[in-house]
């Protein structure tokens, strides 16, 4: 199996805060790989790791094969990982089609941009119809969608998602967990952190959870749904939802 | 033994050398006088015109201009102060920048490093103001030609003022009035646009009182601050009044500006009478060429007086062949300030301030030995009572005195044409 | 008081608010960017306008023709600002960055004042002296190529914020910093540029004000305190309501002057940024928007 994305018993810290101790991952080309765990396991700080706003301390990322770990995030945006914050990050100002062109940044302004632009409208019709609209005017799960089709812009060889669904009315998370499986289905190679971990499980290929900064389980998605002790563990409380 | 030999020598040397020191302090070789002008900032050329006129009446107070010879110009035959064996009048510098704060501290400097017998400035009736403090702390006798009616109403017993004052200045203005309306002239309302220092202030004071002691009403008064790009509201406010006698202070990059803006806005009164500023420069008819032109000033000064008074060609000759241009009031009332002071410091018999002053109280010139058109003699509060002035006009890109018959040699132009017409 | 006074003074406003406008912009540019207030926006016209004299004075350049010159001078002035100055403050506390303009403004002032003395520069151009007509209303030949002036360097830098790649990413920076970041963009570039810029307009408006104003070291004064009011009227940050807030504060200074006293007309100036202040303090275009 050709990995995309290996990581091997990363260490990262904030300052004197060691977050991550020792995680490691593995994500196939076309996986949707999701990473679940408490609050405070490091979710959100490993998809920042791999995108390269923290550099690791300890253990090795690879893309492709190529040691990545420790550059920053402007060259790793060059060589394909798009990454979509947890917080909202769209310029509220600025149009739908201003907000993908930015997503193109790194690349040379050509007409594949220009394509590439329509074809994440046509993957988000709701986009589509309102592309001359300023961000701030969208709904919660529109942004959602504007944010993920900008990283799209990046023609991604790894897409991360930092809660996609967070704050978000059931039925819209729904809408947002198609879609990201629309865009799995397109090739691009998504992991996402998740709070919703019933529903991540269900539609992702395979799911890591952590938990204090390590790896705890791994597994295929419809597995650790069946697994007791997963389900006891981790789909009693801490879910949203059904 | 040896010891005490070389001792009483050195004792009589000692004795000798400071006898022959005291000897010199009491006749000078020379008389330092402080001059504090605006040299550089708003008005750098009447800067220098006050320069020349002053270092041209030292040289011939030092026997330095020939021109003089024979006249009774004060200090025309001598060499040096008289009284003091011949001591040269040294004059030393200092810059105001036309600004009271730079100017107050210069005046400061210039006192306590050069020592001066007696000093005079600062041109900016402001600065003046700002000095005046200063000079009467240190007790150094000063004359002014600046005209706030301020300088000579706080009881300053060491500044004299040797010109006109606001009110001696406005006073030919009224007097002008009343002579072109025998000729039939008439007009509506008087205004007034000044720049809002001292010298704009008080001359707009003076000008008002003066105005009511006679019942005339002035119908605006538009004071305005210095630093602008943009005169337009003042110019339509003034035409929207209908003022035909305007009365202005103004220094020469406002004076441009406001000129500029009275052709573009199509504004002329029937007069415009200035107590002199802008319409002094050099600089002012550079910029202007003929729009300099029909305005009317506040005149202490012509080279056509030499008509009545002779000497007055030579030195202007003299003084043309020096420096390339016709002595005007800044350069004459300079020149007299310098001869005022030598006048006081002969007649002290000593280079010190206070006998200065005590020597200047006592001033008495006759018109004849000054080139002013006045003399000079100080009332109780240091005015110059004999002060007067004339009025003239800019006709040809020149300044003309039309006023008072006597002494014109042009006829005024009223009103001022409408600029359409130039 | 005719109708065709207040009409002339509305005019006339409106010519000396073109340059009050560019003048805002280029305040508002780096308020807007970076949260920079540049108390020494003034002295870099002032410093263009003397740049403009001496070109003139010792090389015979018409200021209309040192636009350009002037333009490109005053970008690599005011890259050189931030690169020594302001991109070491930024780290800093608030309280640092404010007064490092200001004491920019101080540096500025007197080092003009020593080299250039005080005296009053005019230069001269082919536009000083003209008048042109519009029907019974006047303008002088040298405001309205100002006013022309301002409104197309204006409308460039408009364009160049709108379309330009660059342009985007500035505003992008300026509304989530860290979110450019992880597209990709580098805001230190393009807070050097921005700076860059918001000179250049000081140093056109500079040359174009030169042709009907003289110049000494403190005539940025004139331009900076209704700039910033203009800047207030328009919402902090917010460069089209800048614009506009230009051609209403040189309204409101001439024909306010007009109606009442000119002594008082940067008074209502004042009047109005304090009113902007108190009562809507996001100004009449609201909130920031680049």
């Amino acid at each position: 199996m050709t990995s995309v994305l290996v990581v091997d018993d990363v260490h990262a810290s904030y300052g004197r805060f060691d977050v991550l101790r020792g995680v490691s991952l593995r994500v196939a080309s076309g996986e949707l790989v999701a990473v679940l765990g408490p609050n405070g396991a490091g979710k959100s700080t490993l998809l920042k790791t791999i995108a390269g706003f923290l550099a690791p301390r300890q253990g090795s990322i690879t893309l492709d094969g190529e040691a990545i770990g420790g550059l920053r995030s402007p060259a790793l945006l060059r060589k394909g990982i798009a990454y979509v914050m947890e917080r909202s990050s769209l310029f509220p100002k600025m149009t739908i089609k201003e907000n993908l062109e930015l997503g193109a940044y790194v690349r040379e302004t050509t007409d594949e941009v220009r394509t590439d632009i329509e074809r994440v409208l046509a993957l988000f019709p709701r986009l589509a119809e309102r592309r001359r609209q300023r961000a701030e005017g969208l709904s919660g799960g529109e942004r959602r969608m504007l944010e993920i089709g900008r990283g799209l812009l990046l023609r991604p060889r790894l897409l991360l998602l930092d809660e996609p669904t967070m704050g978000l009315a059931p039925l819209v998370m729904d809408l947002i967990f198609d879609k990201i499986l629309e865009v799995r289905a397109t090739g691009t190679t998504v992991v996402m952190v998740e709070q919703n971990a019933r529903r991540a499980l269900e539609v992702s290929d395979r799911a890591y959870v952590l938990e204090q900064g390590q790896t705890r389980v791994e597994g295929r998605g419809e597995e650790l749904l069946r697994s007791e002790a997963v389900r006891r563990a981790y789909l009693g409380s801490g879910t949203a939802g059904r | 033994m040896r010891g005490r030999v070389l001792g009483l020598v050195l004792a009589i040397i000692g004795v000798v050398a400071l006898g022959v020191f005291a000897l010199d302090a009491q006749t000078p070789k020379e008389v330092v006088v402080g001059v504090i002008i605006p040299l550089t900032g708003s008005a750098p050329g009447t800067g220098q015109d006050c320069k020349v006129g002053a270092e041209f009446a030292a040289d011939m107070i030092n026997g330095g201009v020939k021109a003089a010879a024979g006249s009774a110009l004060l200090g025309a035959g001598w060499n040096g102060i008289p009284s003091l064996g011949g001591a040269k009048v040294k004059l030393v510098f200092a810059d105001s920048q036309a600004s009271p704060e730079v100017g107050r501290a210069e005046a400061e400097r210039l006192i306590t490093t050069m020592k001066p017998s007696a000093t005079m400035g600062a041109w900016h009736s402001g600065v003046t103001v700002a000095i005046a403090p200063v000079i009467e702390r240190y007790r150094i006798p000063h004359t002014t030609v600046s005209t706030a009616t301020e300088l000579t109403q706080r009881g300053f017993q060491y500044l004299f003022r040797v010109g006109v004052n606001a009110h001696q200045g406005g006073e030919v203005l009224f007097q002008y009035l009343d002579w072109v309306a025998r000729d039939g002239k008439k007009w509506n309302k008087l205004g007034q646009l000044h720049e809002d220092t001292a010298a704009g202030v008080n001359f707009a004071n003076a000008i008002e009182e003066m105005a009511k002691a006679r019942g005339i009403t002035p119908a605006l008064r538009v004071p305005y601050s210095r630093e602008q790009a943009n005169m337009d509201s003042e110019i339509l406010k003034l035409k929207s009044a209908g003022i035909d006698v305007l009365v202005q202070t103004s220094y020469t990059s406002d004076g441009i500006i406001i000129r500029k803006t009275m052709r573009k806005l199509d504004y002329a009164p029937a007069l415009i009478f200035s107590q002199g500023g802008f319409d002094d420069d050099p600089k002012f008819y550079e910029a202007m060429g003929d729009d300099a032109n029909f305005g009317s000033k506040r005149q202490l000064w012509s080279p056509a007086l030499s008509t009545s008074k002779p000497i007055l060609k030579a030195i202007n000759d003299e003084f043309k062949r020096r420096n390339g241009r016709d002595m005007n009031d800044n350069s004459v009332r300079y020149f007299t300030n310098v001869q005022v002071i030598a006048d006081a410091i002969n007649r002290a018999r000593s280079a010190e301030p206070s006998a200065i002053q005590k020597a200047m109280v006592g001033t008495d010139l006759k018109a004849e030995q000054v080139l002013l058109v006045h003399g000079v003699k100080f009332d109780e509060k240091h005015d110059n009572v004999l002060a007067k002035a004339m009025v003239a006009q800019v006709l040809d890109r020149q300044l003309k005195i039309v006023f008072p018959a006597e002494a014109a040699t042009a006829k005024p132009v009223w009103p001022i044409p409408a600029w359409s017409t130039r | 008081m005719t109708a065709e006074i207040v009409l002339q003074s509305v005019v006339s406003g409106l010519m000396f608010g073109g340059v009050i406008a560019l003048v805002a912009v280029g305040i508002s540019l780096i308020w807007g960017v970076m949260d920079v207030i540049n108390f020494a926006y003034g002295e870099y016209l002032m410093w263009a306008m003397y740049l403009t004299f001496f070109l003139y004075a010792g090389a015979g350049l018409d200021p209309l023709v040192s636009v350009p010159v002037n333009a490109l001078v005053l970008f690599a002035a005011g890259v050189l600002t931030y690169r020594l100055v302001i991109e070491r403050v930024m780290r800093g506390p608030i309280f640092a960055q404010l007064l490092s303009t200001f004491g920019l403004f101080v540096l500025l002032r007197y080092a003009a004042w020593l080299l250039f003395r005080p005296d009053d520069r005019q230069a001269q151009s082919l536009v000083s002296n003209g008048v042109v007509k519009l029907g019974e209303l006047r303008v002088s030949t040298g405001e309205l190529v100002a006013f022309v002036g301002s409104v197309l360097a204006t409308t460039a830098l408009f364009w160049f914020l709108t379309w330009t790649k660059t342009g985007k990413a500035l505003r992008a920076v300026a509304q989530d910093r860290e979110a450019a970041l992880a597209l990709g963009i580098e805001p230190d570039r393009l807070y050097a540029i921005a700076w860059g810029i918001s000179a250049a307009a000081a140093g056109v408006a500079g040359s174009l004000v030169s042709s009907f104003m003289y110049v000494n070291p403190l005539v940025g004064d004139v331009f900076l305190l209704p700039g910033f009011a203009a800047v207030a009227l328009g919402g902090f940050g917010n460069v089209y309501g800048a614009f506009a807030g230009g051609l209403v504060i040189g309204v409101v200074n001439v024909t306010g002057g007009t109606l009442t006293m000119p002594k008082v007309k940067l008074a209502l100036v004042y009047l109005v940024f304090l009113a902007v202040l108190f009562m809507r303090p996001r100004g009449l275009f609201g909130g920031r928007r680049q």
